[in-house]
């Protein structure tokens, strides 16, 4: 449970950096709230920079855009799917 | 050719061009800082939404803003086309990208980095923010970049397939590519300052960035600020080749040589490099000599900045001091500034000649 914590804690400063969020704090990301359209209003561009953040620090590859849709709706969707998944 | 009439113009440059306060005062230069001359940024905000404005890099938001500008400020509504011209595009995302490539072993690379490396992004996104849908052409020909947006909007206003054309160009210089030019011998091994540029006796010269934009049009208005007459385009020609074409612009507008009252020229200070001091002084004899690279450094697409000058010239009807050669050598000054002759030297290879009139 601490373990997961912690993931969504880093992940939301990897989000951050790899999307410039210029101005923005880890705890101001609402853990529940979506990630695209409303919540953060990330786009098209910001879920294919997500995918990179997945592959390089989690070793995860997402093929099926359905999966990867599901998996990147929230901080908590994320983090679980990285918990689930991780292979690094 | 027909001519082209500038409505308006924005420059971004290592000096206080964008706010215009003053025209380059003397107490406001910007001097070299380690043979590198960046750019003064302004408040991008102004110009760029916050959601664009995360994604983009330095270029880009120098190249977006100086658009913008020189839009907003231009009393036309409706722009037929949208042409840049750039060297090496967005150097900074261009070389995260390759970085990246050789790190993560040519997978899981950044979307961003790459979409920006391209060197017809600011095209993109200027049509894309105006909702321009009509002509949109990059010209990435290294130090032909900007003289060759200026030929297309002038074969395209003669031809009247458009009537307002925003043509500009940008550059910036990064660390990385400062390092490999100095590797190449391009910059200057000692340090030295701007107004000791154009005296210098040794190889190199400085490093410069910037972005200019412009409204040009096929029919005068009340806002223009000059009008081109003549563009001629010259690869590594000799002394003669650019006598002759100088001969053939004034034959083309039925000038004398004794009619140019400014030269602007694109002297900077490598001593490699041919800069034709005696052909000019010899043909032009009434002319004030100005020149503008020690205040820009070189880029591929720094005559953007002599061009901008030229402008500003011909419409305020006054010459920076700044601007005058080494020693402060200067004729007397004419009542009237009505033709400035623009000559433009990048490492020998692109060079070019445009006339300039009010």
């Amino acid at each position: 449970m601490q373990e997961l914590q912690e993931l969504k804690q880093t992940l939301k400063t990897q989000i951050i950096e790899s999307l410039n969020l210029e101005g923005m704090t880890p705890e101001e990301i609402d853990d529940n709230a979506p990630l695209f359209g409303e919540g953060l209003g990330l786009d098209s561009i910001d879920s294919l920079e997500l995918m990179v953040l997945l592959e390089r620090n989690y070793g995860i590859k997402i093929e099926d855009a359905r999966e990867g849709r599901k998996a990147m709706e929230s901080v908590n969707a994320m983090a679980q799917y990285i918990a689930d998944h991780r292979t690094k | 050719m027909k001519p082209i009439y500038i409505i308006s113009s924005a420059c971004i440059s290592p000096q206080h061009t964008f706010e215009a306060i003053d025209f380059l005062s003397d107490a406001s230069i910007v001097n070299a800082r380690n043979n590198v001359l960046y750019c003064i940024e302004p408040d991008f905000k102004q110009f760029i939404n916050p959601v664009q404005i995360r994604r983009m890099s330095r270029a880009l938001k120098i190249g977006f803003s100086a658009a913008m500008k020189c839009i907003n400020e231009s009393e036309i509504k409706e722009i037929d086309a949208i042409i840049i011209g750039t060297g090496k595009g967005c150097l900074e995302d261009t070389e995260a990208f390759l970085h990246s490539i050789k790190q993560y072993h040519e997978s899981a690379l950044n979307p961003t980095h790459f979409i920006h490396s391209t060197y017809n992004q600011l095209n993109g996104m200027i049509a894309l923010n105006k909702k321009i849908n009509s002509y949109n052409v990059t010209y990435a020909h290294r130090g032909f970049s900007f003289e060759h947006t200026l030929v297309d909007a002038s074969l395209l206003l003669a031809e009247g397939e458009a009537n307002h054309v925003l043509a500009g160009s940008f550059d910036e210089m990064t660390l990385e590519h400062f390092t490999v030019k100095k590797v190449w011998g391009y910059w200057k091994v000692e340090p030295i300052e701007s107004k000791d540029l154009l005296l210098s006796k040794t190889p190199g010269t400085i490093a410069g960035e910037g972005s200019a934009f412009f409204i040009l049009g096929n029919q005068k208005t009340k806002q223009n600020q000059a009008f081109i007459k003549s563009i001629r385009t010259m690869y590594k020609p000799t002394a003669e080749e650019i006598a002759f074409q100088i001969d053939s612009i004034l034959q083309e507008n039925d000038l004398l040589s004794s009619d140019i009252d400014v030269l602007m020229l694109g002297n900077n200070g490598n001593s490699n490099q041919q800069h034709h001091d005696l052909l000019f002084a010899d043909k032009f004899l009434n002319a004030n000599f100005l020149y503008f690279k020690h205040l820009c450094g070189e880029f591929d697409t720094a005559s953007q900045f002599g061009f901008w000058l030229s402008t500003q010239i011909l419409e305020k009807q006054q010459i920076p001091k700044a601007l005058y050669g080494p020693n402060n050598q200067h004729k007397e000054e004419k009542k009237e500034i009505k033709q400035v002759l623009f000559y433009n030297n990048y490492f020998e290879l692109n060079q070019s000649l445009i006339l300039l009139s009010v």
